[in-house]
């Protein structure tokens, strides 16, 4: 139930950005998550307290997942001075450090290196915890994604790579980026334990997690390489089946198998009653609900110029 | 503990810093491609990886990535120091330095403590690609702080500041100051974030940057024996350009009505038009401006064209006549330093 519980509140919280965008109140680009909430879900349900989280400006399923924060993400959104990061970093950027998420970059790729070295520092300090970076087949071509995975195995730091694999850069194909044929054949050459996967069932990313984190509690990263599609255009709220670039049958195929929907047929077969569930995506719709009702309602930060250096002031 | 002083060289005071910071901050690390190797970054790497065994490492070839790594251990609480052995490879991190170190604690409120020190080549054929100082270029970005160590003292004391700030801070290292003896403090200090006067005088003001200390300084020695006293800003800091550091720019400028500023850069769009018109911004206008850089070209191989590239103390010498109205000297005769004529101190 707790599963669902996370898959609900991303896919509610995404629902109600989708029905409220036009009100032009949460004035920043919206990268949506809908569609593969149930890999972010199922990583960090199993890693917890222990994961560190880095991802990209497709920042909304990794960063609830890790911090089920809601009330601080609406804050975020409307820009309001108690969110998170006071309005200065909206969907793209939103981080929260004290519970656990630490980055969403603007920039394909530039977080991958940037967990890597997170991932040596929880080595160095002996923390048992374990960096966790996500980011889409995109990022791949970004050559810092090389360098990345390079210095992960050459240090053997204590990281999870996941590649959200939607065939997408933006709208261009991989048929149109890739000069080879398998990223999974060229990762399987470097010094780590690669995990391939496809499926909408969010048990299975967490089986795929357990034995991600014990290769790396081996010593040895490990790559979880997760193929999904996103139901939405690349940024905003629309579907844009209508430009062309991806198939209605396609789009057919993957919400046929929507994450939420697996799950809730899994749980209802395995006896939950129906009103649990329904009662479970009430108050999940009601916090949702408030917690953006209660981010309208708040201060903005007025302060542009705090913070640009640590210790407030110049030196 | 009591710091006493005693001369030791720029390189000397730069691994010094490393050696009793590193004893007293477990959390700090230093790391680079080559860093450790036998050459030990000119002697400033020093003992570092037999003294704590896994905090001196060496690297891939992956600038934007170690930048990056460095980036994620100073969140998470360490203090990198990354070494590049030139400033000119610093630029395959620019997406990490301006993009994700500059802007990560206004974003996310978590402190970047990461030290990058990138060292400026000079002499013998460096070129194009072995000789950029890139400061006014990282100045200009919030979120970053530059320094510009030109003395031993200061070298090692920006370095252990530098080690203690939450902030990410590139320290520009001039390969002609390797060499310089100074009188350094024994034991650990920090060098504050002001500009420092090296010289004092009441005709003319001469704010350098880096190596234009030592030609600075070269220049004044030959004034002085004509009379004439120059004063000498060492700018240290460029970014933020605080208060504090323009403070003694204003002060010199109020009292000699005559300003130079010697720029170890390119002339145009850095720090000595910054200077200059934070200056004017404040109030103060200079009877006379001289701005001194490098030629606007890349930096050329062949040694007749190397010394057309670089300024020297013959030029802030013409400058210091510029604004004073004196007749121009022959300057045959003035020592220049190169790359057989090191300057060897006393700073």
């Amino acid at each position: 139930m707790e599963l669902l519980k996370m898959l609900l509140t991303i896919r509610e919280v995404e629902s109600y950005i989708s029905s409220h965008y036009r009100e032009n109140e949460m004035k920043t680009p919206m990268h949506m998550s809908m569609g593969n909430e149930h890999i972010a879900v199922g990583i960090l349900h199993t890693l917890r307290k222990r994961a560190i989280v880095f991802n990209s400006y497709r920042s909304h399923a990794p960063f609830l997942a890790r911090t089920n924060d809601v009330a601080g993400f609406f804050l975020e959104m409307y820009g309001r001075k108690w969110g998170p990061n006071s309005g200065r970093a909206g969907s793209m950027h939103i981080a929260e450090a004290s519970l656990g998420h630490f980055l969403s970059s603007g920039i394909v790729a530039a977080q991958i290196p940037i967990a890597v070295g997170a991932a040596f520092a929880e080595k160095y300090n002996k923390t048992n915890r374990i960096a966790v970076v996500f980011f889409g087949d995109g990022a791949t071509n970004e050559g810092v994604f090389w360098e990345s995975i390079n210095l992960a195995c050459l240090y053997r730091v204590p990281i999870i790579f996941v590649c959200e694999d939607n065939d997408l850069a933006v709208h261009t194909n991989k048929a149109l980026r890739n000069g080879y044929a398998s990223l999974l054949a060229i990762i399987e050459n470097y010094r780590m334990t690669t995990f391939p996967g496809k499926s909408t069932d969010v048990d299975d990313v967490v089986a795929v997690t357990e034995q991600a984190i014990k290769s790396v509690e081996a010593g040895v990263p490990a790559f979880i390489h997760w193929k999904c599609y996103r139901y939405l255009e690349h940024v905003g709220v629309e579907s844009d089946l209508g430009e062309g670039y991806r198939s209605a049958e396609e789009y057919c195929e993957w919400v046929m198998k929507d994450s939420l929907c697996v799950r809730n047929d899994k749980l209802v077969n395995a006896g939950i009653p129906l009103s649990e569930i329904r009662k479970l995506r009430d108050s999940v719709a009601e916090r949702v609900k408030i917690a953006a009702a209660v981010a309208q309602a708040a201060l903005p930060d007025n302060d542009v110029e705090s913070g640009v250096y640590c210790n407030g002031k110049y030196f | 503990m009591e710091n006493t002083f005693r001369e030791i060289t720029y390189a000397e005071a730069i691994n010094e810093a490393l050696v009793q910071e590193m004893a007293i901050n477990p959390s700090v690390f230093v790391y680079g491609i080559g860093v450790p190797d036998h050459k030990k970054v000119f002697g400033t790497t020093n003992d570092l990886d037999l003294l704590y065994p896994g905090r001196c490492f060496d690297a891939p070839l992956s600038e934007a990535a170690l930048t990056g790594f460095g980036i994620g251990a100073a969140i998470c609480g360490l203090v990198p120091v990354q070494i590049h052995i030139r400033m000119d490879f610093m630029l395959l991190a620019l997406n990490q330095l301006i993009n994700m170190a500059a802007t990560h604690h206004y974003i996310t409120k978590q402190p970047v403590p990461f030290v990058i020190r990138g060292i400026v080549g000079r002499g013998w054929g460096q070129g194009c690609h072995h000789s950029k100082s890139l400061h006014g270029l990282f100045s200009g970005i919030p979120g970053l702080k530059v320094g510009m160590p030109a003395s031993p003292r200061d070298a090692k004391g920006m370095l252990i500041k530098a080690m203690r700030d939450p902030n990410p801070t590139i320290l520009i290292e001039h390969r002609w100051l390797y060499w310089a003896r100074g009188k350094v403090p024994t034991g650990l200090y920090q060098t504050p974030p002001t500009s420092s006067f090296v010289r004092c005088g009441k005709d003319v003001t001469v704010v350098a940057t880096s190596w234009m200390v030592v030609e600075a300084m070269r220049a004044a020695e030959v004034m002085s024996e004509r009379g004439i006293e120059v004063e000498i800003v060492d700018l240290r800091w460029s970014n933020p350009l605080t208060e504090d550091i323009m403070g003694n720019i204003i002060f010199s400028v109020k009292k000699t009505q005559r300003l130079i500023i010697a720029d170890n850069d390119w002339l145009r769009y850095g720090i000595s038009a910054e200077i200059f018109t934070s200056l004017v911004e404040s109030g103060v206008l200079p009877k006379t401006l001289n701005r001194i850089g490098h030629r606007p070209s890349p930096c050329p191989t062949a040694r007749h064209l190397e010394n057309e590239y670089y300024p020297s103390a013959k030029e802030i010498i013409r400058a210091i006549e510029f604004a004073l109205d004196l007749e121009p000297m022959s300057t045959d005769d003035v020592f220049d330093y190169s790359h057989e004529n090191k300057f060897k101190g006393p700073f």
